[in-house]
């Protein structure tokens, strides 16, 4: 069976994750294939990002070395090798990358191919300006990386829904509600209601179905990076992990 | 809503690089508390009805002591 033939567990269907369909097309892209690995790039560039600026290149070189490993990744260099950390695209990128710095040849044949091309909207200015709120200056690369790739995921599940509520004008309601995606249980239900225009009932309505819809969204985005469900306790363990790793 | 320096929950203190001021661990934890187990709907197992918990009904219908 082949990875996209896999049974889904939900619904008895087939189902398939965007890092599936990359490692299925292999080295022979498709336009779903391309699709699919330039979502998860432009998701999960700043982690890389992250982690060529603690192993001390400049900010420009961490910004060029980025944009030239992601358009060897884009020409779906690298896909073919058989290893054991493809189950995961976060573990895949990483050990990809290191080989692409620590690699001198491969990086100026690279720099041939790619010509200093710019594939992903890279915004360095932006980067620095995270990378400066990073707390865990201490960490090793790795550790930064790990770091960056849950936060750059919270960061991306709770953009879209917030675009979500948005695009129903209803925005003001998400930034009003937004804190009971912490667990805790709003403590005053009447005063939401009045900051929200709605009843007390309609408000804790509207708080369950942000909950459920977050949940939704974020085991989504989890599993379009790893091959299957089965993968998925695994990564999870992972990424709260790497949250915790600074406390 | 004021940012949140500490996180209202687990108490810990947060980083000025949390996603939209809260915390990331609380966050990742709730989530995926909140994710539908495999069959996707609640309520239907193996083609029976489960009912809802009285947690979660407590949760749905605030202060409806279930």
């Amino acid at each position: 069976m082949s990875i996209s033939e896999k049974p889904d567990n939900h619904n008895g269907s087939f189902r398939t994750t965007r890092w599936s369909i990359v490692l299925a097309a292999g080295a022979t892209p498709n336009l779903e294939s391309t699709d699919s690995l330039q979502v998860l790039c432009e998701s999960y560039w700043y982690p890389l990002y992250a982690y060529a600026r603690r192993t001390g290149h400049s900010a420009h070189d961490a910004e060029d070395r980025t944009q030239e490993f992601f358009a060897n990744l884009l020409d779906h260099n690298f896909l073919d090798r058989a290893s054991p950390e493809r189950g995961r695209f976060r573990a895949f990128l990483l050990t990809a990358f290191k080989r692409f710095l620590a690699t001198s040849f491969q990086r100026e044949q690279a720099l041939k191919r790619g010509g200093g091309r710019r594939v992903i909207s890279l915004n360095s200015d932006e980067a620095e300006a995270r990378l400066a709120l990073d707390p865990a200056s201490t960490s090793t690369p790795e550790r930064v990386f790990e770091r960056e790739w849950a936060l750059s995921l919270l960061n991306r599940v709770l953009e879209m829904l917030r675009n979500e509520y948005s695009n129903r004008d209803r925005a003001f309601v998400f930034e009003k509600l937004k804190e009971s995606l912490l667990g805790s249980e709003p403590k005053d239900y009447e005063a939401l209601a009045l900051a929200t225009n709605m009843t007390a009932g309609a408000v804790r309505v509207t708080v369950h179905r942000l909950r459920q819809r977050y949940g939704e969204l974020l085991r989504q985005e989890i599993e379009h990076t790893i091959l299957d469900d089965d993968d998925f306790e695994g990564e999870y363990s992972s990424l709260l992990n790497a949250l915790r790793s600074d406390r | 809503m004021s940012k949140m320096e500490e996180c209202p929950k687990c108490g810990s203190q947060l980083t000025p690089d949390a996603p939209l001021g809260m915390c990331p661990v609380c966050l990742l934890q709730q989530g995926v508390d909140r994710i539908p187990k495999p069959g996707g709907n609640h309520a239907v197992v193996d083609g029976k009805f489960v009912p809802p918990t009285i947690e979660r009904l407590n949760e749905i219908f605030h202060n409806s002591n279930f």
